[in-house]
């Protein structure tokens, strides 16, 4: 007679699941890999600007001022005759580059700060997380503000102000996630199996935690390249020739209505990153939902 | 007089599998219809169909004629349900706990429902709620378990429905609870006149509450008939292998529970060193004894070295937030033992303390006062088996992985070279019946019954000098529940492993354990020896949970 | 719910401390130098030992802080380092600015949240298409919005105005709101006017933060209505619409209501990018002009004020959870 031992596996959780199975199924040509296949071209675009464009960021390229599309200017020129698409291209170079370096180190001194927390407990965990819950409590992007505005507007100063404020988010993430897989029962039981220590941390406990961290940071780029070009708009960036996506836009909002695309396409710039880094995000995420982590 | 509920033909499927096949049945009014089956076989499915719930969902193609109290509806369609659905036909669900709005108080839900305040609190009066104007102002996250049953039942009967569906009322609560609520609706089903459809994973229950069953399999009706005979006599395999994995107060604990199953099987004539076919015989014949299995260092028990020994532990846990931050006594004075080759089984409602004490003897927690003594000169520390089996391994490692794991942690296995410890991990799979294929799986790979295995070959791989199980059977269909039980016996007669058993389950624990040691409310109540269970159980407190097991 | 309010106001007044610790820190420590924006690029060093007096910068820090405090809490915000002005003047006549601008903007987008929330959850293709525009609006820079709004609705079709609160000069109301200015002295074609200038910031400044409302929403209905008591209330007879009534939008607008706090910090921000684009005359713009005068004293105040601001609508937050669900409350 065979085994009815094995019977629950496709008990209720498989048959009530596959009701919602139709939307399911048509998630496999998902946007999330338009998406990635979008980020490759826009970053090999963002690198390569520089070889590709016959023109310079800083020199202006002497022919026709604020000149519409052209086979020479494919976005035109703006008012000192630069070429928009050059210093876009370049723009786009500086943003990503600019918001990876701040979510990776913010994640990366959050997850520092979060782990320390959750492993050590105690008043450590007390100190450190009544720090960060004061941090949450701070409307990120105006602090920010106030510290690039003492720092000296600079890129940098935008870099450093936005890590400031955004830290504290995977601080607590990662307190969080480690309290709760440390208190999960398969870290127990591998405890209990007479695993200890740092094999017990970073074989059963740590990798619970990064999908979490990874998922956040990943749908934070996006908002951190808003934040970085909100920043510049209002001149807390680098000063003028520099070709922040930001700052040409807002130096371009006077030529609004006869030549748009100066102020226009810095601006869809600044939405198409983070339209894609959202996609992508929001794809890890469902992904990671779906493997029932 | 008209059927309360008259089911023809009713075939329910999702886009790739088939929930219910061609069921037909019909309940009189006053009558209590069983329909029982293990998780997956339709019956939930079958409950939500009958009150109009399947209706024009996406995935969902249902067929079939479903008659309630002489009205001829169409589960696949809304039509005319309105007026009938919450009306003639209404449910109490299993979990009350998700089933009533956390941000609405009793009796503004009740209300809607029974229309006056009055009404409401005659109904509240009427589940035996004691104080209904406290209830009515309640939030569901503020009464107990039973109490949020009894608000369902009142919900569900305020409108005088013709037919009450109750899906699995009883399976979240408590034992003693769970009597009571059964005993409620017999009551209210006499009062009422109303047809019960009566759905439940739990022959016990069934046969106490309903007059008729059908037993679902697949969602097929695979037998039908009156209680009494159906559950007695069963005609059918499937049914006749239910009926014997149910364990009762009379199970003859000497020998292998339930019907021969080939895995078992497997691994009972690896341990004696005979054909499967032989031993399958034997269980069949009922001369198979677990007797006959003999740890291989035979000798007597050794003397005033107890496997475990717990004297005057005592715990407590703050409770509450900032402010009123209080201690809450969970253990208090607790004494307790388990000898050398002995199986002791903890018996207690949730909240009783039972989990705290298994886990202070595995050392995940330490007592405030007292002493913990585990036996140490086996060498191989205590090892636990968990409730949710698949939580306990770790997700993203191997099978093999997590063996290899705890067998290079213990002594035996430290002194092993690489190809004799894959030689040990494969024994201990055989061990479980499961084969060396399982290794390289993760545990997502693996069925419900077989994550359960690994974690038990993981606990044994080396036998410990203890091994505690934490009510790892209570969340497993039957049959599945009497297979890990022989498992555990067969390791528990062939290594000669003591072990401390875990449950709120008193005839589950009687099968495993040599005695039973009752808990209540942190405190041991007592110890009896698990044979002549019944006659040896003479506190009020152990009396009433043998009186729940209903038999 | 005595005891919880008394809890988060306490909490409150520690997180504006705090807040303005460290705004008082960054503003001093930061690396600009306030005496040289107070007196000029090439000032005698007699002039510049009487400024750090006159500012209190020859005093220890922690004394400094303790005036400033002091200060602040009598209302007295100090002079603006470029304007010579009390900042406390500056900020009160641009206020009301502000404010009609965040009301509008915050009203807005949660009428956006609530009418997309309905489209976000449409199935098929169609919601597959109303999701990725709505993805795309809520990615967008308010710059973006506010751009191609102007390029739309003044440069083609001459719809709105370009720029500033009204066409007709300051409103003369005791409000400062110049809507309400409009209606409440009967001139409606004034109030009108207002309104036809908030239109375009206020969209710019609400829309990202509608959408994500929106998708909040959307879930948390979705939830609700998978939830255990939604099959409840099924089973006992309640219609679909009479269940979203009931049970599908309390349940769902705990997280939308936690969602709705975190957005008016974005909404704040964006709503300085705003002002500079259409030249409102608000706190935003007075922080950009601050900020390109290196006026450290006005860019503290009111990254200060706009903080608190911050602070206290998410104690109200809080509290309107608690008032939602009775399980925070009663914990």
């Amino acid at each position: 007679m065979p085994s009815s031992a094995e019977t629950d596996a496709s008990g209720p959780a498989a048959t009530t699941s596959s009701s919602a199975g139709a939307p399911r199924a048509r998630r496999k040509v998902t946007p999330e890999t338009v998406a990635l296949a979008a980020l490759v071209i826009v970053v090999l675009l963002a690198l390569l600007g520089p070889l590709l464009s016959p023109y310079a960021t800083d020199v202006p390229s002497g022919t026709p001022y604020l000149a519409p599309f052209s086979g020479g200017h494919w976005l035109g020129t703006d008012n000192l005759g630069f070429d928009v698409l050059t210093r876009v291209l370049a723009g786009t170079r500086i943003s990503l580059f600019a918001a990876l370096v701040v979510t990776g180190g913010s994640a990366l001194l959050g997850l520092l700060i979060g782990a320390v927390a959750g492993f050590v407990g105690g008043w450590v965990d007390s100190l450190l997380m009544r720090i960060t819950d004061l941090f949450l409590a701070f409307p990120a992007t105006i602090v920010a503000m106030a510290i690039v505005a003492a720092l000296g507007p600079s890129l940098r100063s935008s870099m450093i102000g936005i890590a400031i404020v955004w830290w504290p988010l995977y601080a607590r993430i990662a307190r969080g996630e480690i309290r709760r897989a440390a208190g999960s029962l398969h870290v127990e039981a591998a405890r209990m199996s007479g695993t200890h220590g740092a094999r017990l941390m970073l074989r059963h406990t740590v990798p619970t935690v990064m999908p979490t961290v990874l998922v956040t940071a990943s749908l934070d780029i996006g908002g951190v390249i808003m934040t970085l070009a909100a920043l510049a708009f209002i001149g807390l960036g680098s000063p003028a020739p520099s070709p922040e996506l930001g700052l040409m836009s807002s130096a371009g909002m006077q030529y609004l209505l006869d030549s748009w695309w100066i102020p226009v396409f810095p601006a869809v710039a600044v939405g198409l990153l983070s339209l894609i880094f959202n996609y992508l995000g929001d794809g890890l995420r469902s992904v990671l939902r779906a493997r029932g982590a | 007089m008209t059927a309360a509920l008259s089911v023809a033909s009713l075939s329910v499927n999702y886009t790739r599998t088939t929930a219910v096949d061609d069921v037909s049945f019909t309940i009189e009014p006053g009558q209590c219809f069983g329909l029982v089956g293990e998780s997956g076989s339709g019956k939930s499915t079958i409950g939500l169909a009958v009150q109009g719930l399947l209706t024009d969902l996406r995935g969902v193609t249902t067929h079939g004629t479903v008659t309630v109290a002489g009205t001829p509806l169409d589960p696949s369609k809304e039509t005319g349900w309105r007026g009938v659905r919450g009306h003639r036909v209404t449910t109490v669900f299993q979990d009350p706990m998700s089933s009533l709005d956390p941000t609405m108080t009793i009796g503004r839900l009740l209300g809607l429902v029974a229309g006056s305040t009055a009404e409401s609190t005659r109904w509240l009066e009427e589940v035996e709620i004691r104080e209904p104007a406290t209830v009515l102002r309640s939030y569901p996250h503020q009464l107990s378990g039973g109490m949020r049953q009894r608000v369902m039942i009142a919900l569900a009967l305020a409108r005088r429905p013709s037919l009450l569906i109750a899906d699995e009322p009883t399976t979240a609560l408590d034992v003693s609870v769970q009597a009571q609520i059964l005993k409620l609706l017999s009551r209210e089903r006499e009062q009422l006149g109303c047809g019960v459809l009566f759905i439940t994973h739990d022959l016990g229950v069934a046969r106490a509450v309903c007059d008729e069953v059908a037993v679902l399999r697949e969602g097929k009706i695979v037998e039908h008939g009156s209680t009494a005979v159906t559950l007695e006599n069963p005609q059918n395999p499937y049914t006749q292998r239910l009926v014997a994995s149910r364990l009762t107060l009379h199970s003859d604990r000497g020998r292998p529970v339930g019907l021969p199953e080939a895995t078992v099987v497997a691994s009972m004539a690896e341990a004696r060193g005979i054909q499967d076919a032989d031993l399958e015989r034997q269980w069949t014949e009922g001369s198979l004894r677990w007797s006959d299995f003999r740890a291989e260092d035979e000798g007597g028990p050794r003397a005033g070295a107890p496997a475990l020994e717990l004297a005057k532990v005592k715990k407590s846990f703050s409770t509450g937030g900032f402010g009123r931050r209080h201690r809450k006594d969970v253990l208090h004075d607790v004494n307790l033992r388990v000898g050398t080759r002995e199986s002791v089984a903890l018996v207690g409602e949730s909240g009783s303390g039972k989990s705290t004490i298994l886990r202070i003897a595995a050392g995940l927690e330490q007592p405030d006062t007292g002493d913990v003594v585990v036996d140490r000169r086996r060498g191989e520390g205590v090892q636990v088996i968990f409730q949710d089996a698949g939580a306990s391994l770790t997700p993203w490692l191997t099978v093999r992985s997590l063996l290899m794991e705890r067998l290079g942690n213990t002594v035996t296995g430290a002194g092993l070279d690489r190809s004799q410890r894959e030689a040990h991990l494969r024994t201990a799979l055989e061990r479980v019946a499961l084969p060396a294929s399982v290794l390289d799986a993760k545990p997502a790979g693996l069925s419900g019954g077989q994550r359960q295995r690994v974690a038990i070959a993981r606990a044994v791989v080396v036998p410990p000098s203890l091994l505690l199980c934490d009510e790892p059977t209570s969340a497993l269909d039957v049959s599945l529940a009497c297979s890990v039980l022989n498992l555990l016996n067969l390791l528990r007669h062939d290594l000669g492993l003591p072990m401390l058993f875990v449950t709120h389950d008193l005839a589950a624990a009687r099968v495993i354990a040599d005695r039973v040691v009752v808990i209540s409310q942190g405190a041991i109540v007592e110890s009896v020896p698990s044979d002549d269970l019944g006659a040896a159980i003479t506190s009020d407190y152990g009396r009433r949970l043998l009186d729940a097991v209903l038999s | 719910m005595l005891r919880f309010t008394l809890s988060r106001i306490g909490s409150l007044v520690i997180v504006l401390f705090a807040l303005s610790v460290l705004i008082f820190v960054v503003s001093r420590f930061g690396g600009g130098d306030p005496v040289h924006a107070y007196v000029g690029g090439n000032a005698s060093p007699d002039a510049i030992a009487a400024a750090r007096t006159r500012l209190g910068l020859d005093q220890p820090v922690v004394v400094q802080y303790w005036d400033y405090l002091t200060r602040l809490l009598q209302g007295d915000l100090g002079l603006s380092l470029s304007t010579k002005r009390p900042v406390a003047d500056e900020l009160s006549s641009r206020l009301p600015a502000t404010l009609e601008l965040a009301v509008v903007t915050v009203i807005l987008s949660i009428v956006i949240g609530l009418v997309l929330a309905r489209a976000y959850s449409l199935r098929g293709r169609a919601g597959g298409i109303i999701r990725f525009v709505l993805f795309s609006a809520a990615s967008a820079p308010a710059f973006l919005i506010a751009t191609c709004g102007l390029l739309l609705f003044f440069g083609q079709l001459g719809w709105l105005p370009v720029a500033g609160r009204t066409s007709y000069g300051a409103s003369s109301g005791l409000s400062g709101f110049y809507v309400l200015d409009g209606l409440l002295t009967g001139n409606i074609l004034y109030a009108f006017d207002a309104l036809k200038h908030l239109i375009l910031p206020a969209t710019a400044a609400s829309l990202g933060p509608g959408v994500a409302l929106a998708r909040v929403l959307a879930d948390g209905l979705d939830t609700s209505l998978r939830s255990g008591y939604a099959r409840t209330a099924r089973s006992l007879g309640e219609t679909e619409s009479q269940l979203l009534r009931r049970h599908g939008l309390r349940n769902a607008a705990g997280p939308v209501l936690s969602l709705l706090g975190v957005q008016i910090g974005m909404m704040l921000s964006s709503l300085v990018v705003v002002e500079q684009i259409f030249s409102w005359n608000g706190l935003g713009q007075y922080l950009v002009t601050a900020i390109n005068a290196a006026d450290t004293n006005s860019v503290a105040t009111i990254s200060l004020l706009l903080g608190a601001v911050y602070v206290v609508v998410n104690t109200l937050v809080d509290l309107g959870l608690a008032v939602l669900d009775p399980r925070v409350r009663l914990s």
